[in-house]
């Protein structure tokens, strides 16, 4: 057994098994705070139309309350920019971030939601995880506490990854506020000045909008974005691998094998599916529609032979007689011609 | 100098308190509307697969269109869009015209559905699904009506099976999948899509849905609702909004393969233009696409931009494309009044003029 100078136990046994109880009871906490798999039943319904009414309308309300209350601070409009930039800094950017955070009703559908819970649960546990994850493994559990530190570093880097995308959403919201700005500033001119609280947030979304969407075609969006969702599904396959191997060590069929199960059964499907075992059954009726023509010719036939009055025993034939070749099947493939240039 | 804000204190109280006396006497509207259905148009199922259903719509007089119309929509939503109320129908304006119409209904996947490939899809499915018709009519060819992913498979598929297609339409289709504007293809290009699938299995409808709000953030997720608000005394428009809003949630899942290769052919590699798909190991050559083209598309479309389907007349092998703009949104074509009135007439036109 290896032994390291700065090792913090006195029996490395005694910490293997300490650590695996550490990484089993954060498991089993994490698993009780995720949102659980909520049926889908109502999700589009009016029920679930309502809710995300709703859930749109919170930070509408509010900021209508701020607002108006802003204008009354502000009765002369002279200091109009004063009232407003101070509303706007309390106000304005959260509600832009929130509508990105938060996934009406999506359950354990969304990843985010779903990372976000464990994350929550083991934030303030990250210093003391580091030093575990920093850790070699050994003995019969190492392969099990290597995943578990795997696992552990990428839920570190999807925090991080996840901050810097937030950064940049927090971002827009700023720079939204100043757009806003900029587009009042066009409107003082006597008949094009805003007049109503919603002609002001109708003007905010179309700010807000259009930042927006310069921040999300620039290659830095591109960047955190890609890098926060790859972060995010690491996490994810690693846990899904840690519920299949407890799922597995208690006999329940796992998601791998119902997948390899599939995955075979698509390909059986391919090669003898609907569509060639249609074309063989037709081709079988084709076949079977032939040979009795073919028979009734035959019989037609030797009856003519034999005349009227004759009696003859019809030879049966042997089926070795050469069937009529079937009508070549028209071929699906499509034919070759030249490309155009 | 003037102030841009001419807003009145008490007006703007009066704003408030009106906003909460509409949401307050709304919310009761809202309990008392039923469940809302899209889907209007009769319609009769001519052929099952798995969980494919392939329906033949049933107008007021017979159709007198000599080649039927297969509509192929995207797997992303389900295709009532075509035909989600009386007055909002497509299929129904269509069957009015004399058009003899036909839909695949993709059904929603699940993890039997797992491994379904693009090839699966285009040349099974649709392939069957066009046997089927052309077998109904007698038909060596069909007409093909491809929207958004929709469009996409049914250029592949008329690529691929040129023999079968007498005409087709593209609606709000990408062909070019990297134009400046596409947010959605952008916010693609760093993702690890082989990672995303073997994750994920089958993507759920949720996530799909909640990447198409993040488009239009604000907009989507809490202005569409403010503007819900002021018309909450009126039921039809209530169920009107209703029935759009269980149209985009009531979304299928996509089918894991089928999703990878798409995300990553299509929006990752754009391959369709440079003549590199594979499907089924035959190579999707835009350039045998020689039936005549009827491409709409929309110019205010934030999932499709325009820039994105009209080049398709670049790459296609017909003497005879129509592009034809549409003013308008890529719901916006289906469902508004304008459309109501001009795109199926112009379908139908464009039709009749090659031989219905």
């Amino acid at each position: 057994m290896v032994t390291h100078a700065s090792q913090p136990f006195g029996d490395y046994r005694e910490f293997a098994e300490q650590s695996m109880s550490a990484w089993k009871s954060l498991w089993s906490q994490a698993l009780e705070s995720m949102p659980g798999a909520q049926a889908a039943s109502g999700r589009a319904g009016t029920g679930a139309a309502v809710e995300r009414m709703l859930q749109g309308l919170k930070d509408y309300c509010a900021w209508l309350e701020t607002m108006g209350a802003a204008s009354s601070a502000a009765p002369d409009g002279l200091r109009w920019d004063q009232a407003f930039s101070k509303a706007f800094a309390g106000n304005l950017g959260e509600p832009f971030m929130r509508a990105f955070r938060e996934v009406p009703d999506a359950g354990i559908a969304n990843p985010e939601q779903w990372v976000e819970s464990f994350r929550r649960f083991a934030a303030p546990m990250q210093q003391s995880l580091q030093g575990l994850l920093d850790l070699p493994a050994f003995g019969l559990a190492r392969e099990h506490q290597e995943q578990a530190q795997r696992l552990g570093d990428a839920w570190i880097e999807y925090g991080e990854q996840a901050t810097r995308y937030q950064k940049l959403i927090a971002r827009v919201g700023r720079l939204a506020s100043e757009r806003l700005q900029d587009k009042l500033a066009e409107r003082e001119a006597p008949g094009n000045q805003v007049d109503s609280l919603r002609a002001l947030y109708d003007l905010w979304v179309d700010a807000a909008e259009d930042v927006y969407a310069e921040v999300a075609l620039s290659d830095e969006f591109r960047e955190v974005y890609g890098a926060m969702v790859n972060a995010q599904m690491r996490v994810r396959q690693l846990v899904q691998k840690q519920i299949e191997e407890s799922s597995s060590q208690l006999g329940l069929p796992t998601r791998s094998e119902i997948d390899s199960l599939g995955r075979r059964v698509q390909e059986l499907r391919r090669q003898n599916g609907a569509g060639s075992m249609q074309a063989m059954r037709e081709e079988l009726a084709q076949l079977r529609a032939e040979l009795a023509e073919l028979r009734d010719s035959q019989r037609r036939s030797t009856a003519r032979a034999a005349g009227p009055g004759k009696k003859t025993v019809a030879k049966r034939t042997t089926g070795k007689t050469a069937a009529k070749k079937p009508a070549a099947r028209k071929s699906s493939a499509k034919p070759q011609r030249a490309p155009r240039p | 100098m003037f102030s841009p804000l001419r807003i009145d204190p008490v007006k703007a109280m009066q704003e408030v308190a009106e906003f909460r006396r509409k949401l307050a006497s709304g919310l009761g509207s809202l309990q008392q509307v039923g469940d809302v259905q899209f889907g209007v148009t009769p319609r009769e199922a001519v052929y099952r697969e798995d969980k494919l259903v392939l329906y033949r719509f049933k107008g007021e007089r017979k159709p007198t269109a000599k080649t039927p119309i297969l509509i192929c929509y995207a797997l992303v939503n389900t295709p009532y869009m075509v035909d989600l109320q009386e007055n909002r129908s497509l299929v129904k304006n269509l069957l009015a015209q004399g058009e003899d119409v036909y839909l695949i209904d993709w059904g929603y996947p699940d993890g039997a559905d797992r491994w379904l490939t693009l090839d699966d899809y285009i040349n099974g499915y649709l392939d069957r699904c066009v046997d089927v018709v052309r077998k109904r009519h007698g038909l060596d060819r069909i007409n093909l009506l491809g929207i958004c992913q929709g469009g996409a498979f049914s250029l592949c598929y008329s690529a691929l099976h040129a023999d079968k297609v007498k005409n087709l339409i593209t609606m709000v289709t990408p062909v070019d999948f990297h134009t400046p504007d596409n947010m959605l293809s952008h916010w693609t290009r760093e993702l690890d899509v082989d990672l995303f699938v073997d994750t994920l299995g089958n993507i759920p409808a949720d996530l799909m849905n909640w990447c198409y709000l993040t488009l239009k953030p604000v907009r989507l997720n809490q202005q569409k609702y403010v503007g819900l608000v002021d018309i909450l005394d009126n039921p039809a428009e209530i169920e009107d909004f209703l029935r759009m809003e269980k149209w985009i949630f009531d979304s299928p899942d996509q089918a894991g393969e089928a999703f990878r290769q798409f995300i990553k052919d299509f929006y990752q590699g754009n391959k369709l233009i440079k003549g590199e798909v594979e499907i089924g190991g035959h190579v999707v050559d835009l350039g045998f696409v020689d039936m005549p083209v009827l491409n709409i598309y929309a110019e205010q479309d934030h999932l499709v931009p325009p820039a994105a389907s009209r080049v398709l007349a670049d790459y296609i092998g017909s003497d005879d494309y129509t592009a034809l703009a549409f003013r308008g949104g890529h719901i916006g074509i289906y469902v508004s009044g304008r459309a109501q009135r001009e795109v199926p007439a112009a379908i139908h036109d464009w039709l009749r003029k090659r031989g219905g």
